[in-house]
């Protein structure tokens, strides 16, 4: 086990150097730059803020540079915040995004297994078609035209939660709620298949053959290797979640990481960009290895394998 | 009064292209800590009698007639009362044990389950005595084996855990359905002796269903032919083995002694087992029939004993051709 995930964890250092390689110069090739403006600088000054930055040095030059500082574990100043350290930047919003991030996973994960198994248990009925037909729809509709419409259902009509922002409790809801609806709806679809594969296999017609009720088998057989798909999908879902929020606290107006990875990308702010991807991208690769060692713990075939 | 008594019982499944029967008829009882046999091709419904005696049957299957177990009427019963007899006193062993057992649960746990719900043991207690059955059918080493999972044994150990698992609350029926197909010919002889003895030395009433009439006599003091989901031909083994009376025990057993005897072609039963769905009219197997009478296809055959001279056996068949005689 602990082979295997030394082995998963240096097996990341190329990935995440690929990630920030691929930033570095897609942004840069990107039109315009972080200290353009409507104003037109002095050349003179304009040069002096490129120095002072090192935007004046060969792109490759760059790039060491910045490598360098990473392994240091610095990202940099801001280009667009002046006077703030991306570092800063991340640790002042991650706790947000996390909560929120959190709030919608759990609400995914609770919500999704909740209607999974109850469709699968009631398999064919009007409930398990009902779910499903929701679950579909829960895919499909996108989060920035469900966000606006729940906004103007609970925020403007019934005037029950507030529209965007970030001040208590109340604040969390819409926006985990958006968030958590696609996921918690691939993984009622996924819990559902699943079960029923289960439902249907040899070990709990053993079961029920022992003289276990069927509630009781469901519970004592089917619900581990049930829950293994879902285990496994938690990896993509963490991404998707970090993609969704992106779109998410923009629309929510709140502070969180995903918004200054857009306004970063809007303002060309190089090193904000590239320390909110890099983040990103060790924490998706940090939750997949995650993943994958949960689940070779719950299964004991892979367990003993290692 | 017998230990099980089947009687008129009925199997059918409806679907879009109608209802359609997978067993017809079927009338049979079982003594105490005896044994019959069940034998038939595939689809003649063997398991699905099984399973119907077990309470077990998908939920769309229709079940008519009567299965009484020490008297006690098992069709129409509850599922609370079924959970309660079904690994006490019913039990059952399966066809394939590489996926009968729980593969994420230890095989300990798994045997330690049936007596804590049915003894109420604890778990300790459960642990204790699932080592001892595990050892009883001669799995070395219980108790570290007990705390392996199923994929760390082979399909004969898997089968031994299964035989373990059913014989735990010391079950009145065990129904064992096709128990060595899915296992190595080496190995299936083993299995089938062990289950023999442990039914023996138990007192428990065994049904085995097979395909394999050579297995099935060996095994079962009484043996019943069924063929398109109704009961061809039943009496005691060597009776039935010796003057089989319905042409397709005959056809079946010529098939045996040419597999066994292995000189020229194979002998075949002629043609395809019924179409479920569509079945003949009369006897079922009077297309395949090589004795077939004009009445054969439009009248079924009632289930009457063979009478011969001097003769107090137990000895059933339906058949037109016995009536003849």
């Amino acid at each position: 086990m602990l082979a295997f995930t030394l082995k998963r964890l240096l097996s990341a250092v190329p990935t995440l150097l690929l990630v920030v390689a691929t930033t570095f110069f897609l942004i840069r090739i990107a039109p315009g730059g972080p200290f353009d403006s409507e104003r037109n600088l002095p050349p003179d000054i304009q040069a002096n803020i490129e120095r002072s930055y090192h935007l004046d040095e060969p792109l490759l030059q760059q790039f060491g540079r910045y490598l360098k500082g990473v392994v240091r574990g610095d990202f940099g100043p801001s280009y667009h915040y002046r006077d703030r350290d991306v570092s800063d930047l991340i640790a002042e919003s991650f706790p947000v995004s996390f909560k929120l991030g959190m709030t919608a996973l759990l609400l995914a994960l609770l919500g999704g297994v909740t209607a999974g198994v109850f469709a699968a248990l009631r398999r064919n009925s009007f409930s398990d078609h009902a779910l499903m037909s929701l679950a579909m729809s829960g895919i499909s509709i996108p989060n920035f035209v469900l966000a606006p419409l729940l906004v103007l259902l609970f925020a403007v009509h019934l005037n029950w939660l507030p529209a965007g922002g970030w001040r208590g409790l109340s604040s969390v809801v819409l926006p985990a709620f958006t968030l958590a609806l696609p996921q918690a709806a691939y993984i009622a679809r996924l819990t559902r298949a699943s079960l029923l594969d289960v439902l249907g296999s040899d070990f709990l017609r053993t079961a029920r053959a022992k003289g276990l009720s069927r509630s009781q088998a469901v519970w004592r057989h089917a619900m581990k290797p049930t829950l293994l798909p879902v285990i496994s999908y938690l990896g993509p879902a963490t991404a998707a979640l970090l993609t969704g929020s992106v779109v998410i606290e923009q629309i929510f107006q709140i502070p969180g990481l995903g918004r200054y990875f857009v306004t970063g990308a809007l303002n060309r702010d190089y090193t904000l960009v590239m320390g909110v991807v890099i983040f990103y991208g060790a924490l998706i690769i940090m939750m997949n290895l995650l993943v994958d060692l949960l689940y070779a713990w719950l299964d004991p075939r892979s367990r003993q394998k290692q | 009064m017998s230990l099980l008594e089947v009687s008129q019982l009925k199997v059918s499944y409806p679907t879009r292209d109608g209802v359609f029967d997978v067993v017809r008829d079927l009338s049979f009882e079982l003594d105490e800590a005896d044994s019959l046999g069940i034998a038939g091709e595939s689809g003649s419904g063997k398991s699905q009698t099984a399973l119907a005696i077990m309470g077990l049957l998908p939920a769309n299957a229709q079940v008519g007639g009567s299965i009484r177990l020490d008297g006690q009427e098992l069709i129409g019963e509850s599922e609370r009362v079924l959970d309660r007899l079904r690994g006490k006193s019913l039990a059952m062993v399966f066809q394939d044990p590489m996926s009968a057992l729980n593969p994420y649960m230890t095989v300990g746990r798994q045997i330690g389950e049936v007596l804590e719900l049915h003894q109420g043991m604890s778990a300790n207690e459960a642990a204790k005595r699932s080592c001892e059955l595990l050892q009883m059918t001669g799995i070395d080493e219980p108790g570290r084996r007990s705390k392996a999972y199923p994929h760390q044994f082979s399909g004969g150990q898997r089968q031994r855990i299964l035989i373990a698992m059913a014989l735990a609350c010391g079950p009145r029926l065990l129904i064992a359905d096709e128990p060595t197909t899915a296992l190595d010919v080496t190995v299936q002889k083993k299995i089938l002796e062990l289950l023999r003895s442990l039914c023996k030395e138990t007192g428990t009433a065994l049904i085995l269903i097979s395909h394999d009439l050579a297995v099935l006599s060996g095994m079962c003091r009484n043996l019943m032919i069924m063929y398109g989901g109704r009961e061809m031909e039943r009496g005691p083994s060597q009776r039935v083995l010796l003057q089989p009376t319905h042409p397709y025990t005959a056809a079946l057993l010529r098939t045996l002694e040419d597999l066994h005897g292995g000189a020229g072609a194979l002998a075949v039963i002629p043609g395809e087992p019924p179409d479920l769905r569509n079945p003949p009219g009369g006897c079922p197997f009077h297309p395949r029939c090589s004795e077939v009478l004009p009445h054969c296809s439009k009248e079924i055959p009632r289930t009457r004993p063979v009478r011969r001279i001097g003769d107090k056996q137990s000895h059933w068949v339906a058949c037109h051709l016995e009536q003849e005689q």
